[in-house]
């Protein structure tokens, strides 16, 4: 089943490895944003059925890019995953507190990426 | 600091040493009440001596003055007799001779008798008896006289020479033999009289004689016995006196020992570059030294305020309140609970001064558990807070600026090696292998140097469950099942059927780095072997292999971190030195211990325990990370 994900990072690299998995592997839709603002602008108009959101991100970060689309009706409902860098447990933990269907750590390996956003989403 | 020394103490005066107490002999009374006594025994001796003389010599007087007061009454009884003769011999006379020289000494010779009667009755206390015979001798002297007078008239007056009528001279002469009769029972009885005094006078004498004898024969032997207790005495008060002069000499010594520790104490303290500060039980400043001075920037001393305004009396931009609260609290805490309570992470606030962040150590003072006060130890440590700023500024560097493009290069290389982007020919891969194992390598190296980093900086974090230790071994067989094949090592297990509660990540990447080294440093065909024994409500992991061995000099150094165990081994086996390292952390971060026993030639064995999930169930502090500074209860 095709689906359509949103992929959210700063680092342009990481987007175009994400997306490749994401297509290549899994043969799904992928739109790739580099930054907070531009990830909301997108989740309103194209209303993806996930978003892979990366944590550290410079002026609207992770979090906040949460926040604001979990403040507005139409992107309230769309699940989001966090992609961060930050492995330790302590901060894993932080970040399961928020809103969000998972937590997945970098490095992710390419081949098994939309596997793990499937397990996370409930999607298998 | 105090010296033990035994309790010495001086009762009383010099006399001290007399009393009972004071007397290793045990006797019952002291020297100075037997010598109060014997003094007392020698004064009442000396006493009854000069008694007995005065009283035998008063004896004798009185004694010589009865005998002479009686040698009188019998001298006048003989003159009263003697002149009572006269009287008869006057009477006589005349009437034989009528011659008138008679009749004037028969009238003198009453006269005399009168007056010795009566100084018979003057000169002496008189008994009953003798006053009954003078009285008699009176009456009698009168009748006899009144007899004799008529017929002396009578003859005078007659001129016929007729003789006198012999009834009336029987009855006269009758009168003067009563007369005589009486006279004598006075002298008799006064002569009774004065040997009754006499004797009775030698008796007292005798007596008084005998308690003098008495006193003066004990008086030497009193005065011997004190002259005996007198000596002791002094032998005692000079003994004392010594003992004094030692104790002085030894306090004057003790008081120069403590002005010399406390010289020590003072210029340990003042060159101290530790800020120490003194509080009382009320948390009022009672000291500073010259670096808390200096730290807190006080010019003048503070000694008198209280430690809340001398620490936190500014309005420093940047105190996080939290942590200032909890600066704060140690010192409460300590004052409260008698124990000491460290922060290392504390932050000072004074006045007119930038908000200084601080360790600190607050150590309780008191006696039998009551806290007097407390002492605050601290240093600023913004140099090393900055530093650790720094390091971690650094550390996020790394974590996102290597990890990200690594990230890229080796999610890249997986897709290529994959197949969806296109097939590559033999070489290519062949060099994508190549790039695919260095990135995992070099993304590994990365990690490790993050997780030392954090276990070194504390924030390193565990996610504990129970988890079945033939799960963590598997994973790690895994894990190391490929590079074994290659290095020709055979992987064999042996584990023990227990659930551990540990972290399973850790505890596996631990057995991936003990297995990856017992592979590396092992020849091909010998066989490494990882074990996991119940042993006393822990599982022992233990890792042996039938390697090459660690020299006994290098075993000390290999947790050390980037040690390797020589120059060479980096450039042919691999590896940064870091996995023994983090190892060890990761197993110290359970509450374990990583242990190594190994020789050149007989190969290596790492163990470490993991408590068992259910030793932790039933007590839960085994769970708990050794605290490096514990609460110690304050030492009184």
């Amino acid at each position: 089943m095709s689906r359509k994900i949103l992929i959210v990072d700063d680092e342009e690299d990481i987007r175009t490895v994400a997306t490749a998995s994401l297509e290549l592997v899994a043969g799904w839709s992928v739109i790739a944003v580099s930054s907070g603002e531009a990830a909301v602008e997108v989740a309103l108009r194209e209303q993806p059925d996930a978003v892979l959101l990366d944590v550290m991100m410079p002026q609207l970060d992770g979090p906040s890019t949460l926040e604001l689309l979990r403040s507005d009706p139409v992107t309230r409902a769309i699940p989001v995953v966090f992609l961060t860098a930050k492995v330790q447990p302590a901060e894993r933990r932080r970040l399961s507190t928020l809103p969000v269907a998972g937590v997945l750590t970098k490095p992710f390996d390419p081949l098994s990426l939309a596997d793990q956003v499937s397990g996370v989403l409930g999607w298998v | 600091m105090s010296r033990e020394r035994p309790a010495q103490r001086v009762d009383g005066p010099l006399e001290g040493s007399f009393h009972a107490g004071a007397d290793d002999s045990g006797h019952r009374f002291s020297d100075s009440t037997i010598f109060r006594v014997g003094l007392g025994a020698v004064l009442l001796a000396f006493g009854l001596f000069l008694w007995a003389s005065v009283a035998a010599t008063r004896k004798l007087a009185d004694a010589n003055d009865a005998s002479l007061r009686a040698v009188t009454v019998l001298r006048r009884v003989d003159e009263l007799t003697t002149h009572a003769t006269r009287i008869e011999n006057g009477f006589h006379a005349f009437i034989l001779t009528r011659d008138i020289p008679y009749q004037v000494a028969w009238r003198n010779a009453q006269t005399g008798a009168w007056a010795q009667v009566q100084a018979i009755r003057t000169d002496r206390d008189l008994t009953t008896d003798q006053t009954r015979h003078l009285d008699a001798i009176q009456t009698v002297l009168e009748d006899w006289l009144a007899a004799q007078e008529p017929v002396m008239q009578a003859v005078r007056d007659d001129t016929t020479g007729a003789p006198v009528d012999a009834a009336v001279l029987a009855a006269i002469s009758e009168l003067g033999r009563q007369l005589d009769m009486h006279a004598e029972a006075v002298q008799r009885i006064e002569a009774t009289r004065m040997n009754v005094v006499a004797v009775h006078a030698e008796a007292q004498q005798r007596r008084a004689l005998v308690y003098a004898t008495l006193a003066a024969a004990l008086i030497p032997f009193l005065i011997f016995g004190i002259a005996i207790l007198w000596a002791r005495h002094t032998a005692r008060m000079e003994a004392t006196i010594a003992t004094l002069e030692r104790e002085g000499e030894e306090r004057a010594e003790i008081e120069a020992s403590l002005e010399r520790l406390a010289r020590r104490h003072r210029v340990i303290l003042d060159a101290a570059a530790d800020g120490i500060v003194e509080v009382d039980a009320n948390g009022i400043v009672t000291f500073l030294n010259p670096a808390a001075l200096a730290i807190l920037g006080i010019r003048k001393h503070a000694a008198g305020q209280p430690y809340g305004d001398v620490v936190f009396g500014g309005e420093a931009l940047g105190v996080d309140a939290e942590q200032a609260s909890a600066t704060r609290q140690a010192v409460e805490l300590a004052l409260r609970d008698g124990r000491v309570h460290a922060d290392t992470n504390g932050i000072f606030a004074p006045r007119g001064g930038r908000a200084l962040p601080v360790e600190l150590q607050v150590a309780p003072m008191g006696q039998a558990g009551r806290v007097s006060g407390a002492v605050i130890t601290f240093r600023d440590v913004s140099a090393q807070r900055e530093l650790a700023r720094q390091r971690n500024q650094l550390m996020g560097i790394l974590s996102h600026e290597l990890r990200t493009p690594l990230t890229s290069v080796r999610g890249s290389l997986g897709l290529i090696a994959a197949g969806p982007v296109g097939a590559l020919n033999e070489k290519g891969r062949e060099l994508l292998r190549i790039a695919i194992q260095n990135s995992d390598r070099l993304m590994r190296t990365i990690g490790d140097i993050l997780d030392v980093e954090r276990i070194e900086s504390g924030r390193f974090d565990l996610e504990r469950a129970p988890t079945p230790a033939r799960v963590i071994v598997d994973e790690a067989l895994a894990a190391v099942r490929k590079i074994a094949t290659e290095a020709g090592v055979d992987v064999e297990s042996d584990v023990a059927d227990v659930v551990v509660h540990a972290d399973r990540d850790r505890i596996a990447q631990v057995l991936i780095h003990l297995l990856e080294n017992a592979v590396k440093f092992s020849p091909t065909g010998t066989t490494t072997r990882v074990e996991v024994a119940e042993a006393e409500g822990s599982a022992r992991f233990t890792v042996r292999d039938e390697g090459f061995g660690i020299p006994e000099e290098q075993l000390a150094g290999i947790f050390d971190r980037y040690h390797q165990v020589d120059a060479s081994d980096s450039r042919s086996r691999g590896g940064a030195g870091l996995g023994l390292t983090l190892s060890r952390g990761i197993v110290r971060e359970h509450g374990a211990e990583l242990e190594v026993a190994s020789a050149p030639g007989e190969g290596s064995r790492f163990t470490f325990e993991i408590p068992l999930a259910a030793a932790v169930r039933e007590s839960p502090d085994r769970d708990r990370r050794d605290d490096p500074e514990p609460d110690r209860q304050a030492v009184a």
